[in-house]
């Protein structure tokens, strides 16, 4: 029996961050392992990659980069990195054409199992998926990240609520066994699809591991950010969802109330806050006290979580909480807002506050900048842990 | 001496406007109070021009009644809705690239529209050739302008006139957002806001400001650049609506039964006037699992507030459904509803003076209001009045979670009153000491 891992956004040419960070992730983790394979699925077909490719195409999806840091208030708004994109355009002009493009067909038999965690509804894995488990007679796992799309509709730009509908719908029905990322997804899966039967719906827990690299200008450029001050730490695209309004309260309550305190966002700029980052650009409440770091590489983040007194993550919906778990990774005690999965993300030692309580963010987060809380002894999940148990699901 | 008023606003205005109201409300009382007034406007080829006000005032709109003339604008879907609900849902599902090109083309266009409508609002009135101002004015005369040209034209015109016949100009300021707070005004340009303030400055022999914190700011402004300290008044804006939703002098309360099941927003739909915030204490609600309370707006669409309206529009939480958005209505309906609303809220970041929270409080709606200055100004006397924070909807999901408030009691201060303080200020003239500083 052979587990197919599929690739097809790992290897592709996508930012490094959600869906696509986590199947390159796990793919990074299944690397070397026996009985496990990797194919790219390109109109409804199933394409081999090899493992050498599919560690180099993680490679090259992060790259060491240059932050670029905007000021808000300060410094002109920030542009898009077009260096990177020039080097990025010239990474994938060198790649050879067959690391790009795979082209010898997979064939899976009956006995093998294809797993997908990428963006399927982009990609036609149903249709590959459909014919392995009914036509071969093989097994299909699916992943559900959260149901998003449609229960919240309002935060997708633009929405589609029926047609992921459709293919959520397609995902349980083909199916043997449906993995989500956290206990609260299940619960909104289970509740979309009452038909469909709990013990074949389970949980895989996602990694999460520190930054290895480590230089001194990595910390030089996290002491930089606020000339030392203490300072929270969001890292998330600048989404509506993920509600960074709050902590643009929060910083203006902290200015009224003269107390001290800066926040860094970093993540690209996503939609619906076009408002906003015009409000942060001009508000001179709150000028040289929010950040916004773009183009940041893996080792400048660590050492961001590292210098930071605290990571906040108020978003208002989550299917997990990636941020959450590799802020504490870095051990840095993490605040995080209630209502979705980021408690299960917090591992039992995040502090959890209402999200659009801009009091409660005020105090609690104004406190720990000045005295930041011990963190409790916890369990960190790995990416290897998360591939075990992947397989385990898979296969069993 | 003759007083000579301003009506350049009011006849730029095909709709209604704050500023326009108290134009036309002040000039409306002041004829009554000395017939003798000459009035004016600003034409855009021959300057200050004499009115005929019998004549010329009579299309405005604040002279006609009936919904036609009133509610101009409500008709207008938010932005957010109708044809771009349509747009995104005939793009759902295609690749990025062709949704990115559509809702650029799009945005483009209605940026386009907007910029021609206001265009056509900028235009002058259609009034035929009058006599020149500057014929008629002598230097003993006073001329009154309580509108507001941002683009400085007006400001010149009055500078010039002054220069020429030796008279004396009162003019108004609600309130210097534009420079304090930048980022809550539609022009972001304060470089244009300081040519304009210290324009009307300079043009001016006495500014009257809404509010004492406008008058602060104000002075505050003139320090800032270097400029001679104004002479300055505190002229008290009047309340009451349309002469046919007039509350009495002595009204100021109606009874409990006739309270709604609804709460109301009176102000345009602008980032400064923080919607949001009322959306988000929805939403808390909405997340405790409980009734989320109905908020009734009443007021156009404004700027800076594009990502909230998409949100809203797709109607896809109980918060969502319970802002119900009216549009523009007209004063008839307004003092409806502000008589059977459970309460206003009024959570605005910065205000001038806060009308809408005298408007119902003289008519015994309950108010929550923000906490900024030139409100809690406009509460003082307000008895129940409620103050909350503007940044934290958590104590507004509070309030509109409590039983409903006790009716408040306010007195009602006439436009009347405001006219007749007016020409007192004018009066001052003659007597010759200094008005205020």
């Amino acid at each position: 029996m052979t587990l197919f891992f599929n690739v097809t956004d790992a290897v592709g040419m996508a930012p490094n961050h959600g869906i696509t960070r986590t199947e390159r992730q796990l793919a990074q983790a299944l690397v070397g392992r026996a009985d496990i394979a990797f194919v790219a699925v390109d109109g409804g077909r199933a394409l081999r990659v090899d493992e050498g490719d599919v560690v180099a195409a993680i490679e090259r999806a992060v790259p060491e980069a240059t932050p670029i840091v905007e000021r808000f208030g300060i410094d002109p708004p920030s542009r898009p990195p077009i260096q990177s994109m020039r080097t990025s355009l010239r990474r994938s002009m060198r790649a050879p054409a067959e690391e790009r493009r795979p082209t010898q067909p997979a064939a899976l038999r009956s006995e093998d199992v294809l797993v997908s965690v990428g963006l399927d509804w982009v990609h036609d894995v149903i249709d590959l998926a459909r014919r392995h488990r009914y036509g071969a007679g093989g097994r299909y796992i699916g992943f559900c990240y959260d149901l998003i799309p449609i229960d919240h509709p309002e935060w997708l730009f633009p929405p589609d609520p029926d047609g992921f509908r459709r293919h959520l719908g397609a995902v349980v029905s083909t199916a043997n066994r449906v993995v989500c990322i956290s206990e609260h997804t299940r619960t909104d899966l289970l509740r979309h699809f009452p038909d469909v039967d709990p013990d074949a719906v389970a949980v895989l827990r996602l990694g999460a591991d520190a930054a290895v690299a480590h230089e001194p200008r990595h910390d030089a450029f996290a002491a930089s950010l606020f000339d030392g001050e203490p300072f929270a730490i969001y890292c998330a695209t600048i989404d509506r969802r993920k509600n960074h309004q709050l902590l643009y309260r929060v910083v203006k309550e902290w200015a009224r109330s003269g107390r001290p305190g800066n926040v860094a966002f970093v993540g690209r700029l996503g939609s619906g806050v076009d408002d906003l980052i015009d409000c942060l650009r001009h508000d001179p409440l709150v000028a040289g006290r929010v950040v916004h770091v773009t183009n940041c590489d893996d080792a400048h983040l660590g050492a961001l979580y590292r210098r930071a007194a605290i990571a906040v993550y108020p978003s208002l919906y989550e299917g997990w909480g990636l941020g959450v778990t590799e802020a504490l990774a870095h051990a840095t005690p993490c605040v995080v807002a209630s209502g979705s999965s980021l408690e299960e993300a917090g591992l039992g030692v995040c502090e959890v506050l209402h999200p659009l309580r801009t009091g409660q963010w005020a105090d609690v987060v104004g406190d720990f900048l000045v005295d930041p809380p011990m963190l409790a002894p916890f369990d960190l999940p790995t990416w290897a842990d998360a591939a075990d148990e992947l397989v385990r699901l898979a296969t069993t | 001496m003759t007083i000579w008023y301003d009506y350049t606003t009011t006849l730029r205005n095909t709709g209604r406007s704050g500023i326009a109201n108290v134009e036309w409300s002040i000039g409306r009382e002041l004829r009554e109070l000395r017939p003798d007034v000459g009035v004016f406007a600003s034409q855009e080829r021959s300057g200050l021009s004499v009115l005929d006000a019998d004549v010329d005032l009579r299309d405005a709109v604040y002279a006609r009644s009936g919904d036609d003339a009133l509610a101009i604008g409500s008709a207008l879907p938010p932005p957010g809705s109708g044809l771009r609900h349509a747009v995104l849902g005939a793009l759902s599902g295609r690749p990025p690239w062709v949704m990115r090109t559509a809702l650029l083309t799009y945005h483009s266009a209605r940026r386009l529209g907007t910029i021609a409508s206001n265009r056509r609002r900028r235009r002058s009135p259609r009034i035929p050739a009058r006599p020149l101002l500057r014929e008629r004015v002598r230097s003993d005369d006073v001329v009154v302008s309580m509108g507001a040209d941002w683009g400085g034209q007006l400001a010149d015109e009055l500078g010039a006139l002054r220069a020429a016949t030796g008279c004396r100009v009162v003019t108004m300021v609600y309130d210097l957002i534009p420079l304090s707070h930048s980022h809550l005004a539609f022009h972001n340009d304060p470089a244009f806001f300081r040519a304009y303030f210290a324009g009307l400055l300079r043009s001016s022999d006495l500014v009257t400001c809404i509010s004492e914190q406008t008058q602060r700011d104000l002075l505050q402004f003139a320090a800032t650049e270097g400029l001679p300290a104004p002479r300055t008044a505190v002229l008290r804006l009047g309340e009451e609506l349309h002469p046919d939703a007039t509350v009495e002098a002595d009204e100021v309360a109606v009874t409990d039964e006739r309270t709604g099941d609804f709460y109301l927003w009176v102000g345009t739909v602008e980032r400064r006037k923080n919607l949001e915030l009322l959306y988000d204490a929805l939403r808390i609600i909405e997340s405790t699992g409980a009734a989320v309370p109905t908020i009734v707006v009443a007021g156009s669409v404004g700027w800076g507030v594009s990502d909230l309206l998409d949100e809203l529009a797709q109607q896809a939480s109980a918060a969502s459904r319970a802002i119900v958005m009216l549009g523009s209505v007209d004063d008839h309906v307004l003092d409806g509803l502000y008589r059977r609303a459970r309460a206003l809220l009024f959570p605005s970041h910065y205000e001038g003076w806060g009308l809408p929270v005298r408007e119902a409080a003289v008519r015994g709606c309950p108010v929550a209001v923000g906490d900024s200055p030139a409100v809690r100004e406009a509460t003082a006397d307000i008895v129940g009045a409620t103050i909350l924070p503007v940044d934290d909807p958590g104590p507004w999901a509070s309030f509109l979670s409590a039983p409903a408030p006790r009716r408040v009691r306010a007195v009602v201060h006439a436009w009347s009153a405001t006219a007749a303080q007016l020409t007192a200020l004018v009066d001052g003239f003659a007597a010759g000491p200094e008005v205020a500083t």
